[in-house]
């Protein structure tokens, strides 16, 4: 052997050693490095002063303030807490009055981790947000009490993705207050050229009123359902509809631009235009003095489309109390408590049976003229039930916010532009379309 | 070597990590330099030995990791698919959701805050989906702030049981979201809540429930920053008085000189400040107005002679924008100014945002609105008046202390620390503002001299009144009377009716209540009565206090009242309840919807003559005053109230205050300026 090939084959051993040394070092290094980089990035992530998520003994229900008469709500939980054990009590944590505020305090705590809250209420446009989210257990069937009573539209409140999150306790449906010396409007022709007082100031008020606008004039309830898309023909006749409000007797146009529900109720208390509202002005007019059975509750005319609102109860997906939490929410959605909140806190039932043979607060603290008569309250829950029936839901999207918003800004363009606004510029179909599809994904969209 | 490892470990786990990576870095590093170092000096053979074998090791070590290049490469591939690249890929085409960011702040500055807000969540949108919600509120009362960071932001009169930590009552109000953001007006503000969270040192004197604390009761923790912005408080006077002349130098005379000036040219003789309760810039600025009013001999010596001017001013108020909005109301309803000179001390911001024509609340009377020649307000700065220095304070809460938050915070907080709120009508933090605020270049608009730069001072006014938080509350209290006050509630089954402003009319009555308990001198003796013909305050238990922990009794006994039985005459009430008091100077305030049950003349005239009783009968208890406080529907019209009104006239120890639609805060600021001062 030459020393030549002595080099060469030292060479290729020492070439077979190195790849050998290079295959044992890179397998022994992937799998330390894969090791130690989690407990890196753990190292270097954030520490929170706090660690605990709030757990607790007893039950939290997170909710916004109760505005009812005589603290329905309030009385409920304390109904609940009756003979129980201190550690076995519920607690309604009230927020805010505002439902905006209610919600970011809800979804920053819930996105955090937190524990703190049990139940919770949830007002419906929130619901595919707080699911998308992860904060809302999924309800079993064994959590409902006669799911059939319910009234099927407020029970697909609670659902999203065909499943059901949430439990509906009270609802909400648009209603016409008419003075009773005033011949009800025939049709919205009637309504809108007449004028009415209703809430187009720019907050939530505004899009609701904008729907039930659009779907009546246009007899079409676009905008409504599990949406992820405007298209430029449903933009046109959502342009349609708009086209109708902003046309409408300007006096009481320009006037509604600037309220909101309490707004909307002291002109309807000061004058004789009717007016459109929630449920709840009934109990607030009937218990004014100045006006109390001189009004006539009726359903939106025509189609009588109307926006269903309300709130719903949903187990928080993180609380440690799960089984109390459900059998919380079966108590308050019960039948029996429905129809005294029905009756004496003015909370539009969610089951069917709390219409049958309606009856006033039979509470012996309120005076017989505080209260509507039982033929007033019976008709008044007729008519309610009836718009439950054609009440449509708003967009069903988790960006719901983003679309509200949008929606109220195009609104205003139009509204503005009609109005002969500096700079103000209606909305093409196109444009309304690409802005309300981007703010339905979440994006910020303008006309 | 265990407890050696555990202690290492949690020092390492504990305040190391909280430490910025590089610094963390840098700590590491001279660690281990000054052990070599430290080595070197002792030169032992040991050592020596030591640090060759280690020198070989690491070489080893270097070698194989170099072979073990790809290897790490390939890791770090496998973990960044894995924990980033994974989520992208699988990430639809929708928005990931924004964080949620709650802030608080005194009311006045709400309307700036939200816009910045606004601004900042557009600038900030990434492919036009949001990184942050931002919802701002107004935190209305200096005491209840302080009890909030304390007790997980419940309100006061939620009443808690100190006793029993671990439950609460059957219903707790929280004063809004709990914020992670807190802009106060002052730094001193802050420092004060924060030692008040601070745990004492003594075990024996730490609060029990801070241990065992249940998650919504939770105490709060501060980081308190700089500035984000500064607004000097400046005195605004209408158009007729604007003397530009007397001004002097801006910003370099005193208040005291200013104010002797205006008298001297008999321009003006008033003051108006909004309500030190409600506002920290009113707080503020009221050490240097007791010290400037002395000097300018507009009052005398007394020590209550300042605050009583004060008061006098004719507007009551729960903060600076509500003041200048119930102006902009007056403007929009085609009234005149206040005839008789009168000047308002506000911040600068809220002034040049009113006279810039801007939003200054969410109530109808605050929208944006010009003011008319006669409205406008004019601005004078003193040496001497404080500026409000908006210091940005992070606050975090068990349960809700995220790496995402914090975060969200922080990158809000540098945003804004950038000078940002000049836009809103505010200065920077040194007191300057640049070229393009519109709203400050706006005050200049007929030749008023508007300094350019107004730096933040220490609190300026009377000695012993200035160095702390604590000592401008205490010289403000002693500038107000303390006699006794008795709130008297009606509970009757009407009151559980809804209001004009929607909720129920005993929450409205339960809010002004708590209010008015609240915001009176803390050593003032407090008593609570409810009445209906369920709640006879003749036979009630009588629930009161004369210090400020034993007003929690008051305030939680307000709340837990309930609609119960039915409407008792109010002559009755109020007389029932003046049998139970001690004779001297004194107020009740009456809560009533003075609803009218069975409205026939024959009733009319039974409660006349009842008033009228009523009013012959309390000729013995002199210097006792009665204020009703309607809740609505009906006002001060009411013919129950009218009634009673009527039956005093003479006597003029009755008066009805306020109105069913006012805010809270200015109604709750009405009826202690009349408890007060009459």
């Amino acid at each position: 052997m030459t020393s030549g090939e002595r080099t060469g084959i030292a060479r290729q051993g020492g070439g077979r050693s190195r790849r050998y040394k290079l295959i044992v070092a890179s397998t022994v290094s992937f799998v330390l490095t894969l090791a130690v980089l989690p407990g890196l990035k753990w190292s270097l992530s954030y520490r929170p002063i706090f660690d605990d998520c709030g757990a607790h003994d007893g039950l939290v229900i997170g909710a916004d303030v109760d505005l009812s008469p005589d603290f329905q709500r309030r009385a409920m939980i304390d109904e609940w807490n009756k003979g129980k054990p201190p550690d076995r009590r519920a607690t309604l944590v009230e927020v805010a009055r505002s439902t905006d505020a209610t919600r970011s305090q809800l979804a920053a705590a819930l996105a955090s981790g937190s524990c703190a809250y049990d139940v919770l209420l949830v007002d419906v446009v929130w619901l595919p947000e707080y699911v998308r989210r992860g904060f809302l257990a999924e309800v079993e069937d064994s959590w409902l009490d006669r799911p059939n009573d319910f009234v099927l539209q407020t029970m697909r409140t609670g659902q999203w993705r065909g499943r059901q999150y949430a439990i509906p306790w009270f609802t909400d449906a648009g209603l016409l207050y008419v003075r009773r010396d005033r011949p009800p409007p025939a049709g919205w022709r009637d309504l809108l050229g007449q004028g009415y007082i209703t809430q187009l100031k720019d907050y939530e008020g505004l899009t609701v009123n904008a729907l039930e606008v659009i779907w009546n004039t246009q007899h079409d309830p676009v905008l409504s359902g599990e949406i992820d898309k405007v298209d430029v023909g449903t933009a046109r006749v959502v342009l349609r509809g708009l086209d109708r409000l902003a046309k409408a007797n300007p006096r009481l146009l320009s006037h509604s631009r600037a309220y909101g529900e309490d707004e909307s109720l002291q002109a309807f208390v000061a004058g004789r235009d009717p007016m459109r509202n929630w449920p709840y002005a009934f109990r607030q007019l009937t218990a004014d003095q100045r006006v109390r059975d001189d009004f006539v509750v009726k359903k939106l005319p025509e189609a009588g489309f109307t926006v269903l609102g309300g709130w719903d109860l949903a187990v928080s997906a993180r609380s440690k109390h799960r089984t109390e939490a459900v059998a919380l929410i079966k108590f308050l959605t019960g039948a029996d408590t429905q129809q005294k909140l029905f009756s004496c806190g003015g909370f539009p039932p969610s089951r069917t049976s709390a219409f049958e043979d309606p009856k006033p607060c039979a509470d012996p603290k309120y005076s017989r003229d505080e209260q509507p008569s039982p033929r007033q309250f019976a008709e008044f829950a007729g008519v309610l039930a009836g718009s439950l029936y054609k009440a449509q839901r708003r967009p069903v999207t988790p960006y719901y916010a983003q679309f509200s918003e949008t929606f109220r800004g195009c609104i205003t363009q139009l509204m503005d532009a009609r109005a002969g606004a500096q700079g103000a510029r209606e909305p093409s179909a196109e444009t309304l379309a690409a802005a309300l599809t981007a703010a339905l994904h979440g994006r910020h969209g303008s006309c | 070597m265990l407890t050696g490892l555990n202690v290492l470990f949690a020092t390492y786990s504990g305040p190391l990590l909280r430490l910025p990576l590089l610094v963390q870095l840098a700590i590491l590093v001279g660690v281990t330099l000054l052990v070599v170092a430290v080595a070197i000096l002792i030169d032992s053979p040991t050592i020596k030995t030591f640090f060759s074998r280690t020198g070989a090791v690491s070489w080893a070590a270097v070698r194989w990791a170099a072979f073990g290049a790809p290897g790490i490469a390939g890791a770090l591939i496998v973990f960044l698919l894995a924990t980033n690249v994974w989520s992208a890929v699988t990430r639809d085409s929708s928005c990931a959701e924004p964080v949620d960011l709650r802030v608080t702040t005194a009311p006045e500055d709400v309307v700036p805050l939200t816009e910045a807000a606004r601004r900042y969540v557009a600038e900030k949108s990434r492919r036009g989906c949001r990184a942050a919600s931002i919802t701002v509120t107004g935190n209305s009362s200096i005491g209840q702030l302080e009890k909030g960071f304390v007790n997980g932001w419940t309100s006061q009169g939620t009443a808690l049981d100190d006793s029993d930590c671990a439950h609460l009552q059957a219903r707790v109000t929280l004063l809004g979201p709990q914020p992670d953001i807190w802009i106060p007006s002052s730094r001193a503000l802050a420092e004060t809540v924060q030692a008040a969270l601070e745990e004492p040192a003594d075990p024996k004197e730490r609060d029990e429930c801070s241990r065992e604390a249940h998650p919504v009761r939770a105490k709060a923790h501060l980081d308190i920053h700089e500035s984000i912005g500064s607004s000097p408080m400046v005195v605004g006077v209408f158009a007729d008085f604007n003397r530009r002349e007397l001004g002097g130098v801006p910003g370099e005379q005193r208040l005291a000189a200013l104010l002797s000036t205006f008298s001297d040219k008999q321009v003006l003789d008033s003051v108006t400040r909004t309500s030190a309760d409600t506002s920290e810039s009113a707080l503020l600025a009221t050490p240097v107005l007791y010290q400037a009013l002395r000097e300018a001999k507009w009052v005398d010596d007394g020590k209550m002679a300042p605050e009583r001017l004060l008061d006098q001013g004719g507007t009551s108020a729960g903060d600076a924008a509500s003041l200048l909005c119930q102006f902009r109301d007056d403007d929009a309803h085609g009234r005149t100014p206040p005839t008789e000179g009168t000047a308002v001390i506000v911040p600068e911001s809220v002034l040049a945002r009113y006279d810039h024509g801007d939003d200054l609340g969410e109530e109808a009377a605050c929208q944006g609105r010009v003011p008319s020649p006669k409205w406008r307000l004019y601005p004078y700065y003193t040496a001497d008046l404080p500026v409000i220095e908006h210091p940005f304070v992070h606050v975090r809460w068990p349960g809700e202390d995220t790496a995402s938050r914090d975060r969200a915070v922080e990158e809000f907080r540098a945003w804004l620390a950038d000078g940002e709120l000049t836009n809103e009508g505010l200065r920077t933090a040194a007191g300057t503002f640049p070229d393009d605020a519109v709203r400050l270049r706006g005050l200049r608009k007929d030749g008023q001299d508007i300094p350019d730069a107004m730096p933040p001072h220490p609190l300026r006014g009377d000695p012993g009144c200035v160095e702390s938080l604590e000592q401008v509350r205490t010289c403000y209290n002693e500038a107000r009377p303390m006699d006794p006050l008795t709130l008297l509630l009606d509970v009757s089954g009407s009151m559980a009716n809804p209001g004009p402003k929607g909720g129920q009319r005993l929450a409205r009555a339960q809010e002004v209540a708590q209010s008015v308990a609240a915001n009176v001198r803390p050593e003032t003796t407090i008593s609570f009565y409810p009445f209906s013909t369920a709640a006879l305050p003749e036979t009630e238990r009588v629930i009161s206090s004369d210090n400020d922990d034993a007003r929690e009794n008051v305030l939680g006994a307000i709340q837990r009242e309930v609609p119960a039985g039915q409407d008792l005459p109010l002559a009755t009430a109020v007389e029932q309840t003046a049998a139970r008091l001690l004779r001297g100077t004194q107020t009740i305030v009456l809560l009533t919807d003075a609803q009218q049950v069975n409205d026939t003349p024959a009733t009319r005239a039974r409660d006349a003559d009842q008033a009228r009783a009523l009013a012959e009968r309390l000729e013995k208890y002199r210097g006792l005053r009665l204020l009703i406080v309607p809740t609505g529907p009906p006002d001060c019209r009411a013919p129950r109230i009218a009634l009673i009104i009527d039956a005093f006239r003479d006597r003029g120890t009755a008066a009805c205050v306020g109105s069913p639609q006012d805010a809270l805060d200015d109604l709750a600021s009405a009826v202690v300026s009349k408890v007060l001062w009459g």
